[in-house]
């Protein structure tokens, strides 16, 4: 039997359209417009879904989202809200945390178990016997989900984006359209947000039975659509604030990041329930749910209600439902004086039977739906007067007890809020600059003086950013009675007078936790956990300060609340992605590489080829014969992404022997000289080579993954010191490659003519020329333990540099290698990798840098540190090692210890096979005193299994270096 | 996200900009002693309150000083070194 | 042997959509991609000007080394001037310059030469920038979701990083384009990248900006 009305004035339902869709595998129909929830209770469905701990069957409460009674999932998307989602066509839903669907909830059981599953009742039990613990924690891992994840959802991306304006006006009702307009008005750019489909927030359902409300809202959004400097943003949330006005706005598609210059907060605030035993049977709902289901959805909530308020909107609430056709049985007011304003005589008027200073004591629910209530007088001790009940047949029952404010974002912004007793809620006392509040969320109740409220807001905003708008007295009217009542709740001896609806506490949950000692508001939340459910306490933390003040004999002010923190409403996981902009630098020559089959791997931010892969070959393989080409012939590698610095002016040599630790200034132009640079504490954190161009021009390398921190200090480094130099970070304007092997010089010769015999181009020199018509930087470095030249070129000529030194190579056979080639060959010859084979501690002595550590210099970063070390000595020392020919399955890796007598002496930094040599070599930090030559060491490798290394010199290949430095 | 203004650039939000620590001054590393040393290069200052600090504004390569309250996270001014 | 080619950093993936390239300054630049349609460059368009010629310079006397040499220079970090034949001159920070010919234009050749280590208080900085155009009235929508920075109604030149692409952007009037050996320009919005037939006159009325991301990834 439906419970859809014939067309409201101001409907959010499209009836030309219906929708169809399945619930718990029912099938049904509703409109356009419809919400789950909406298009569920029209069709005659009351129960929603099923309590969390109880298993009870829920109805609508809030019909706000402030409650989670009607989770729901669709496919993939979980944690669907159905009393606010949009309903669309073919949505299958299912209920939440069941064993047989909402009606039909097997683990209602549970319900009956109550008397045994007291508030905490897990920490408790369940440890002994342990055995069985893991037994427990899958049952209650099934039990207690909130939905099923589907590992196969798409990762979607969405359009993620900033934004920027003067004011942010948060909440479109009454207050929040007047404050949008006043600072519209006054000039301000501003954005106006609401997370409901539509604006307009109370105006359009709280009528009292007339229409001038929505009058008004029309008038406004008429108002609204003359001023283009408004932008209106309905089914938008603002989910937190941060700081400098930074508020992410959320809506179905996307995220967006605003900036605001002032932020105006008219959030409004949650109705709050009545505390009474089975108030969360279903038919018991707040009034403004009531109310939104008539407006909105044109939904007859129920077909007779009783009436519990303290408040004038509760009477406004039985004049709407009245209009529509439900009966009202009674107003329960629990005020003793009843409601002051004219809108009790109108109640009367219609012959609603208004019963003073009454409470509701329990409500009875028969077949999962509310049959009955009975009311009895209230003491003014806030006790029920159990002498005198009456009971009221009835099949729905509003409450509108209080409000609690909408204030996450105040609190968020650091906004000192006050308790109010006047209005027996928290307001704003002090307002961090430019946060301002207007409506209820201020404490402002009735409509006119929300509205010039609003005003007052939007005025002082536009003020305080500028905006040459007159100052205006602006007076609010206090409220003429309280919209909250200070003790919504009754006490029942058995129980199951809810709180937390979200997790299921009732009150009795809050003396058994005050009982055991957790009676201060923050080890309440956590032992009880109110408020930690999926709604975060907008229906609950209220009454729990109220019933905490209570027990402990203070008033809520002292009892105080906790921390309310982003998000407002959950933010879907694509909304926070966005995009994934996921950074990664190329160098010049990537292109050339991937036409040779790289293998990419990435260094810090950078993608360099780790080998060329080449059909049916091994990755193992692959390498390998890369390394012998190039000790056999040639090689090239793109060396590109290491740092690479020019160093100009005539302080430029000093400037370098302050940062690094060897001696620079008196190099001549046109050679090179390898460079260590420590912290400010001796350890070892960059090297690199240095040339010198001329007299006043440098040009310095950098590791990869440290250019930009280099750089970076660099600078500060010379903001104190004031030297005249300049510093220029070059990285990504040079590639680099290396040419390396017996077959280089034959290589390069044909593509310059620069004279590159030894003794006109030796070891360790710098040249400038052109290669292959580009003008070059020609060093011949160490680098691979062969002859080779690293050219330096301008990026954008690169490639042409590449593809010229290929084609000289062929008939050599050249061929590319990459970073996994390249540390076999540096290794082999004992070559060091700052971070691989140094870590956050090590000393240059340490790692066998100590001749390039020139102490007799005034100054360098991290001189006096290295001093003080040396006092003690070194605490271990990186030593060459070799193993003997082993089985591969208990080779040693990186990170393995040394192990002596049971205690870590070191551990393994480089190891790798060698085929050169015929043996595994390494490196690995020992202790000082197991450095003698020859000495054998234990290493740890997997499984325990441990292998003997023998310390032996570095380097293990072409120990003089003849091939690199005098090879013709 | 917070607001820094740099010298140079004006306000930006703060992921734009690096921390470079409190301004200390260096003890001369060549008279000292080695606690006065081992205190400059290993201890930082805990006490909330108003600081000078480093910061740097990583896209157009500007280091600047800022007077912060670290107490409220709010800064005083910001300006550039001599 | 020849003179070698310079290559965009964008030029491979140009060559997947099909460009008809002329030459800038030794560098192939795309001048009309297969797919052109004036109305998506109108909309939002997005051309590769890597090949301008550019040069970098700073330190304490590089504000006054381009004065000597009668280039306009602007006295804000920040700003920008305009040169003769569509270029600019941009202060990226206090001490820093960077000065952009547009086609017609030989500013930079004539500094290029002269720009030496040696000078006192001037630092040549090696600009190898990937530099882009965006146009289109929609340019602004694109920006906000890529950058935090607030452009509307901002005129200048801004160093900003955003999610750590860190590129100076120019906002400004691109000038007319004598596009290598077309026989007319347009000037206005969003025609950057079409092969332009006919001289179009009359005022820009949006200025779009252009994006360099500087390669040196300052």
């Amino acid at each position: 039997m439906s419970s859809r009305l014939p067309t409201v004035t101001g409907e959010w339902i499209d009836r030309s359209r219906s929708v169809d869709f399945t619930f718990d595998g029912n099938a049904y129909r509703g409109f356009a417009g419809d919400t789950p929830t909406s298009a569920l209770w029209a069709a005659g469905v009351h129960v929603l879904g099923r309590s969390f701990k109880y298993h009870r069957p829920r109805g609508v409460l809030s019909l706000a989202n402030h409650d989670v009674n009607t989770m729901m999932q669709a496919g993939a998307r979980l944690n669907l809200r159905a009393d606010v989602e949009s309903l669309e066509q073919g949505m299958a839903l299912t209920s939440v945390n069941t064993a047989g669907g909402a009606s039909g909830d097997r683990l209602r059981i549970l319900n009956a178990l109550g008397g045994i599953l007291p508030v905490g009742f897990y920490y408790k039990a369940f440890h002994r016997p342990k055995a069985l613990f893991p037994f427990w924690e899958r049952v209650f891992r099934r039990i207690t989900g909130l939905g099923t994840l589907d590992f196969g959802a798409p990762h979607i991306r969405t359009p993620k984006r900033y934004d920027f304006c003067d004011v942010l006006v948060v909440g479109a009702g009454p207050a929040g359209l007047h404050a949008a307009l006043a600072a519209g008005r006054a000039g301000a750019k501003v954005v106006l947000v609401d997370e409901n489909a539509r604006i307009g927030g109370s105006l359009g359902y709280q009528r009292g039975g007339s229409i001038e409300g929505v009058e008004m809202l029309r008038d406004l959004e008429r108002d609204l659509a003359d001023l283009p400097n408004i932008s209106v943003r309905p089914g938008t949330l603002a989910a937190g604030y941060y700081a400098d006005h930074w508020i992410p706005l959320v809506d179905a598609k996307r995220m967006t990041k605003l900036r605001a210059r002032a932020v105006i907060v008219a959030g409004g605030a949650f109705e709050q329930p009545a505390v009474f035993r089975n108030n969360d049977a279903p038919g018991v709902m707040l009034a403004s749910a009531a109310q939104r289901l008539l407006y909105r959805y044109a939904v007859k909530p129920m077909d007779k209600t009783l009436v519990l308020t303290a408040n004038a909107d509760g009477y406004r609430a039985a004049l709407d439902l009245m209009a529509h056709g439900v009966a009202i049985a009674a107003v329960a007011d629990l005020r003793a004086d009843g409601e002051p304003s004219a809108l009790s005589m109108r109640v009367k008027q219609v012959g609603i039977p208004v019963l003073k200073g009454h409470c509701v004591l329990e409500a009875e629910a028969v077949g999962d739906r509310l049959v009955a209530a009975t009311v009895c007088p209230m003491g003014a001790d806030g006790k029920p007067d159990t002498a005198s009940p009456q009971k009221f047949a009835c099949d729905g029952l509003v409450m509108s007890v209080g409000w609690a404010p909408a204030a996450a974002l105040l609190y968020q912004s650091g906004t000192r809020m006050r308790y109010d007793t006047t209005t027996h809620q928290f307001v704003p006392d002090h307002l961090p600059e430019g946060m301002f509040a207007c409506g209820r969320v201020n404490g402002v109740y009735a409509l006119d003086s929300r509205c010039e409220d609003g005003e007052r807001a939007g005025t002082e905003a536009a003020r305080h950013l500028g905006f040459d708008t007159p100052a205006r007295n602006f007076s609010i009217a206090p409220e003429r009675s309280s919209p909250s009542h200070p003790w919504p709740i009754v006490e029942h001896p058995a129980g199951k007078n809810f709180v937390d609806f979200d997790e299921d506490l009732h009150l009795r949950d809050f003396h058994n936790a005050a009982q055991e000692g957790f009676d201060n508001i923050e080890l309440m939340k956590r032992y009880t956990t109110v408020g930690m459910g999926p709604s975060q306490g907008k229906h609950s933390n209220m009454n729990a300060i109220r019933v905490l003040a209570r027990i402990r004999g203070v008033s809520p002010a002292e009892v105080g609340t906790t921390t309310a923190r982003p998000f407002f409403h959950p933010v879907p996981m694509s909304h926070l992605a966005g995009r994934g902009f996921n950074v990664h630098r190329e160098t010049p020559l990537h292109s050339r590489h991937d036409g040779l089959g790289a293998v990419w791997m990435q260094a810090g931010i950078w993608l360099r080829p780790e080998y060329y892969a080449l059909p049916g070959k091994r990755k193992s393989d692959i390498v390998r014969d890369e390394a012998r080409a190039v000790r056999s012939s040639v090689g090239i590698i793109d060396v590109g992404t290491l740092g690479k610095m020019e160093l100009y002016g005539p302080d430029a040599g000093a400037f370098l022997e302050r940062v690094y630790t060897a001696k620079f200034a008196g190099m001549k132009p046109g050679t090179t000289r390898y460079a260590v640079m420590l912290d400010e504490s001796g350890v070892v954190i960059d090297d690199g080579v240095v040339a010198r161009l001329s007299e006043q021009h440098f040009y310095f390398t950098t590791t990869t993954t440290g250019s930009t921190t280099v750089y970076r200090e660099l600078q500060r480094w010379n903001s104190q010191w004031n030297l005249e130099v300049g510093i220029v970070n070059a990285t990504g304007a040079f590639a680099a490659m290396n040419l390396a092997g017996p077959k280089a010089r034959a290589v390069l010769r044909k593509l310059t003519s620069v004279d590159l015999s030894n003794e006109a181009f030796p070891y360790l020199a710098l040249r400038e020329a052109e290669v292959a018509g580009v003008p070059a930087r020609l060093m011949r470095v160490g680098f691979v333990g062969e002859l080779g030249y690293e050219i330096h070129v301008p990026a954008d000529r690169a490639a042409h540099v590449w593809d010229a030194l290929m084609e000289a190579g062929q008939g050599d056979g050249i061929r590319p290698f990459g970073v996994e080639a390249q540390r076999l060959l540096r290794l082999e010859k004992g070559h060091i990798i700052i971070g691989q084979d140094t870590d956050g501690l090590t000393q240059p002595d340490e790692a066998g840098l100590e001749w390039a550590v020139k102490v007799d210099k005034p100054f360098f970063v991290g001189k006096r540190s290295v001093q003080i070390v040396r006092k003690n000595g070194p605490r271990q020392q990186l030593v060459g090692f070799e193993l003997d020919a082993i089985g591969a399955s208990t080779t040693p890796r990186e990170c393995h210890l040394v192990v002596r007598n049971g205690a870590i002496a070191g551990r393994v930094t480089s190891i790798a096979w060698s085929d050169t040599l015929g043996k595994h070599v390494g490196l690995a930090f020992v202790a000082p005193d197991m450095t003698e030559l020859n000495s054998p060491f234990f290493i740890r490798a997997d499984g325990g299994t441990m292998v003997q290394a023998r310390v032996v010199p570095t380097p293990f290949y072409d120990a003089e270096g003849l091939r690199q430095k005098v090879m013709d | 996200m917070k607001i820094l203004t740099c010298p140079v650039n004006g306000p930006r939000p703060v992921s734009e900009f690096a921390y470079g620590g409190e301004v200390r001054p260096m003890p001369d590393g060549a008279t000292c002693t080695d606690r006065e040393w081992a205190d400059y290069v290993f201890n930082r200052s805990g006490v909330p309150g108003i600081k000078i600090e480093w910061w740097y504004h990583i896209a157009s390569g500007t280091w600047f000083y800022a007077e912060r309250d670290t107490v409220a996270d709010r800064v005083i001014r910001t300006w550039l070194p001599a | 042997m020849a003179t070698a080619r310079r290559s965009s950093p964008l030029a491979h993936a140009l060559a997947t959509l099909h460009p008809e390239w002329i030459e800038v300054a030794g560098m192939p630049l795309a001048a009309k991609l297969r797919d052109d349609h004036p109305a998506r460059s109108a909309t939002l368009g997005i051309c590769d000007l890597s090949a301008l010629p550019r040069i970098g310079l700073k330190g304490p006397g590089a504000a006054g080394w381009l004065s000597a040499r009668g280039v306009p220079v602007p006295d804000q970090p920040n700003t920008w001037s305009a040169l003769e034949g569509g270029g600019a001159v941009a202060r990226l920070a206090r001490t820093e310059f960077l000065v952009e010919d547009g086609f017609s234009g030989g500013t930079v050749a004539q500094l290029a030469p002269e720009l030496k280590p040696g000078s006192p208080g001037v630092y040549p900085v090696p600009r190898q920038d990937c530099a882009l155009a965006l146009t289109g009235s929609l340019v602004n929508e694109l920006l906000v979701q890529t950058c935090n920075v607030d452009f509307i109604g901002h005129r200048v030149a801004a160093t900003l990083g955003g999610n750590r692409l860190l590129a100076p952007v120019v906002r400004r009037h691109l000038g007319p384009l004598p596009v290598g050996n077309v026989d007319g320009y347009r000037r206005g919005t969003g025609r950057r990248c079409r092969r332009i037939r006919s001289r179009v006159p009359g005022r820009a009325t949006s200025e779009p900006p252009m994006i360099h991301r500087n390669r040196r990834g300052r």
